[in-house]
């Protein structure tokens, strides 16, 4: 175990603005995607920055702990990666440009002098109770009230506008200007036609937390031939199909309905043939008399999650039961939400009927190269469920839309913090980055601290970066800052409380945006107090506090 | 964090034009390296915890587990810029204050190429001291462009090279001015001459088939190196 100093400012500013260069080029609705390919032949093309960044060899400590924040971040939000990184350099060049000379601290070998350390720590502090003092108060003042609300549209036209526009502008960051008006389009679908507007925030959760069982991915085909479905399509095949009209019963299994020969770790002594012949009545006798428990409940689908016997598939298909077997315990259990029912784990139960789930039809459907199993579920106390089938031509990019649909489900709709009300939005291409440089740059005039100064100044430069990278792309050099000066113009002769709109570029969620900030700030606070970093050669073993005990 | 102007401990004031156009020049080289690492990362390059001994730049190791410095082999050397014996542009800059410095009035024309710092005959302008520079030095160090981490017959290299070179004559640091023979290059000719002759036998004695190639390479070398010292001794 060897223990070294930790790194300069220098050697920060260094790693952030490789990464930064790395995710630059797929900033924007005009940036390019990164094609990987591994040495078995694998590839991936992706503009998906958490992807990116993980995809890169990193033995840097700072890097590695970069790259963990980014994620962490993405994980809970679902989107920002390449923003992140972006932010994040801007913020760290800016402390190196007000820290010390900027000549002699460029490339001075002195940086682990305790000078320097204890001016980043004193930095990161400082950024910290920059953040809760003052940036919660000028964000909840003064940005949040340019904001519309998604969700307090009156008329459902012009709510649905706004979702539209909403998705397409974080489909045209994820999935690129050709797909992000299909994939919009299919996103406000499937939100309205869950009818989610009745309980929203449990519907929404429901389908966050189900998404991957809710969407079925298809390589080899269009994004265009993507479409949605009613009801819940089972990734497993009918093992016995027998075809029934209209809506039938279904009951779900976790248990086999055979019984089993003997328990596991016990002997069983078969004393003649006799014997033997006398068991293999009675387990017949068995099946058939659950088979036929099941037929008087009018069960016409089986829907288990262990493999049924030979006798037992025999018998359903006597009786005209579909079976489906092996299903897994996730898509059950996303099931029997739906349609309201418990699973039979104890055959004593079959004569229950609250086991007993009522769908509305059940077919094969084949979807690329396999078939599945699709079920029609009626409409439940406050939402009619339907699911989702999406195609890529490559695996790659199948899983790029399927990850941004569900990332666009969870940060858009879903996302919310305290002090910003789920469904605020903005317009996209730098309104909220705008509004806040400007805020700040006001605030600064109205306190008298030189350390809040200094930290308004420093945050309001690189929020800045963002747009300015957006803008970056597009034909025009100037673009940016014709864009900047009409929106500054705007903002001082207009009535403070409007709700500045920038053009058709589309909109984005405050509540996303603020957060990424707050989280960019923590984690360059973290960076910043680094005391000591440890090379360790074995594996750590991380203990839980029940292991000390 | 903030260097305040109210502070009256710590007088600080813009900086001077010449100071701008070195952080200038410093933050462009920043950007130069960022973009290479960048590049590279991407390349399937793994970005290692190490910085590099001699301009701190973080190292990158390549598949086949070779750190490579960015700034030290892709990028002109910040150091050897102000090196008066590694540039001519840094001498020719050294002399001039030295002449400011003392009032020097002799101003001859007619520049020599050469930007010895021993010998000095006049003033000699920038543009033709830069062409003989460049002349000097042309086939001989690789271009300052980022170049593929090949192994060049230049001044720099920190990777090792394939056909050991017995002999590199250009790495006098002081180009010589071109009228006369000049004792290093002689001197190097003859050194060049002998090899080759040993190289020649060598050939004729050899057997195998991959000692025969390396030794065809380094006739090739010798031969490239004198042609380049007689260019040298040429005006």
């Amino acid at each position: 175990v060897q223990q070294q100093p930790p790194a300069p400012l220098g050697a920060l500013v260094q790693v952030a603005e490789a990464l930064e260069d790395v995710v630059r080029r797929c900033v924007g609705p005009r940036g390019g995607q990164v094609f990987f390919t591994k040495d078995t032949g694998e590839a991936l093309i992706t503009r998906e920055g958490r992807r990116i960044l993980t995809a890169l060899q990193l033995d840097h400590p700072v890097a590695r702990a970069l790259v963990g924040c980014v994620s962490a971040h993405c994980v809970a939000t679902g989107d920002g990666a390449k923003s992140f990184i972006l932010l994040l350099a801007a913020l760290l060049r800016g402390i190196r440009a007000t820290g010390g000379s900027p000549v002699a601290g460029w490339r001075s070998s002195g940086q682990t002098d305790p000078c320097g350390r204890l001016e980043a720590r004193r930095s990161a502090c400082q950024l910290l109770s920059f953040q809760t003092q003052v940036l919660d108060a000028v964000v909840k003042e003064h940005v949040a009230p340019h904001a519309t609300s998604l969700f307090s549209h009156t008329s459902p036209a012009e709510a649905r506008r706004a979702l539209r526009l909403l998705l397409e502008a974080f489909f045209r960051g994820r999935a690129g200007q050709v797909h992000c008006g299909l994939l919009a389009e299919m996103a406000c679908d499937f939100y309205h036609r869950w009818n989610c507007e009745r309980d929203r925030v449990g519907t929404l959760r429901m389908i966050r937390d189900h998404f991957p069982e809710l969407h079925t991915s298809v390589t080899g085909f269009p994004t265009s031939k993507s479409r949605i479905l009613q009801g819940l399509v089972l990734h497993r095949d009918l093992t016995v199909y027998c075809p029934a009209e209209g809506p039938t019963k279904a009951a779900v299994l976790h248990t086999a309905l055979q019984p089993l020969l003997t328990e596991a770790d016990s002997t069983l002594i078969i004393s003649s043939s006799h014997q033997f012949h006398g068991w293999g009545t009675w387990v017949a006798g068995q099946v058939e008399q659950n088979v036929a428990s099941l037929e008087n409940l009018q069960v016409k689908l089986l829907l288990s999650a262990v493999k049924q016997t030979d006798l037992v598939l025999y018998h359903a298909k006597k009786a005209g039961m579909s079976v489906v077997e092996c299903l897994d315990m996730e898509e059950l259990s996303l099931f029997c939400r739906l349609s309201g029912v418990l699973p039979l784990t104890d055959l004593a139960d079959l004569v229950d009927n609250a086991h007993v789930a009522s769908v509305t039809f059940c077919q094969p459907v084949v979807l690329g190269s396999r078939r599945y199993t699709h079920v029609g579920i009626p409409e439940g106390r406050d939402f009619l469920p339907h699911c989702l089938v999406l195609c890529g031509p490559a695996e790659g990019l199948t899983n790029q839309c399927v990850s941004a649909f569900g990332d666009a489900i969870r940060e858009n709709l879903f996302y919310s913090n305290t002090l910003i009300e789920p469904g605020a939005v903005l317009p996209a291409g730098g309104a909220f980055e705008f509004l806040l440089h400007h805020y700040l740059l006001k605030y600064t005039s109205r306190t008298h601290c030189p350390d809040t100064q200094a930290a308004c100044r420093l945050v309001a430069e690189a929020l800045l970066s963002l747009p300015r990278q957006v803008y970056a792309h597009s034909g025009t050099g100037g673009h940016f800052l014709k864009v900047y000066t009409s929106f500054v113009s705007r903002i001082q002769s207009g009535e403070p409380a409007r709700p500045v709109s920038l053009g058709p570029e589309g909109l984005e969620s405050v509540a996303c945006k603020y957060d990424l900030l707050v989280s960019v700030l923590q984690c360059l606070g973290r960076l910043l107090s680094v005391d000591a970093i440890i090379h360790t050669t074995a594996l750590l073993r991380l203990y839980t506090e029940e292991d000390l005990n | 964090m903030a260097l305040n102007a109210e502070d009256e401990e710590f007088d600080w004031e813009p900086p001077s034009e010449a100071e701008m156009k070195v952080i200038q020049a410093r933050r462009e080289r920043q950007d130069k390296i960022s973009k290479l690492m960048g590049d590279y990362l991407l390349k399937g390059y793994k970005m290692l915890g190490e910085t590099c001994g001699q301009c701190e730049t973080i190292l990158l190791q390549d598949r086949q587990k070779k750190n490579y410095c960015v700034a030290c082999q892709e990028l002109d050397s910040d150091v050897d810029k102000d090196n008066p014996a590694l540039n001519a542009q840094a001498a020719l800059s050294q002399v001039r204050e030295r002449q400011l410095a003392a009032q020097d009035s002799p101003q001859v024309g007619g520049a020599s190429s050469g930007d010895s710092s021993l010998s000095v005959s006049g003033l000699p302008r920038p543009e033709h001291c830069e062409g003989a520079a460049s002349g000097l030095r042309g086939p001989l160090l690789a271009p300052p462009a980022p170049a593929a981490p090949a192994s060049v017959p230049g001044l720099t290299s920190c990777n090792v090279a394939t056909v050991p070179k017995p002999v590199r004559p250009i790495q006098t640091p002081v180009p010589a001015p071109a009228h006369t023979q000049h004792p290093a290059v002689s001197c190097a000719e003859e050194a060049l001459l002998q090899k080759l002759r040993w190289a020649a036998q060598e050939l004729q004695q050899s057997t195998a088939v991959e000692a025969s190639a390396q030794l065809c390479g380094l006739i090739r070398s010798c031969a490239e190196s004198l042609r380049s010292l007689k260019e040298l001794q040429q005006p």
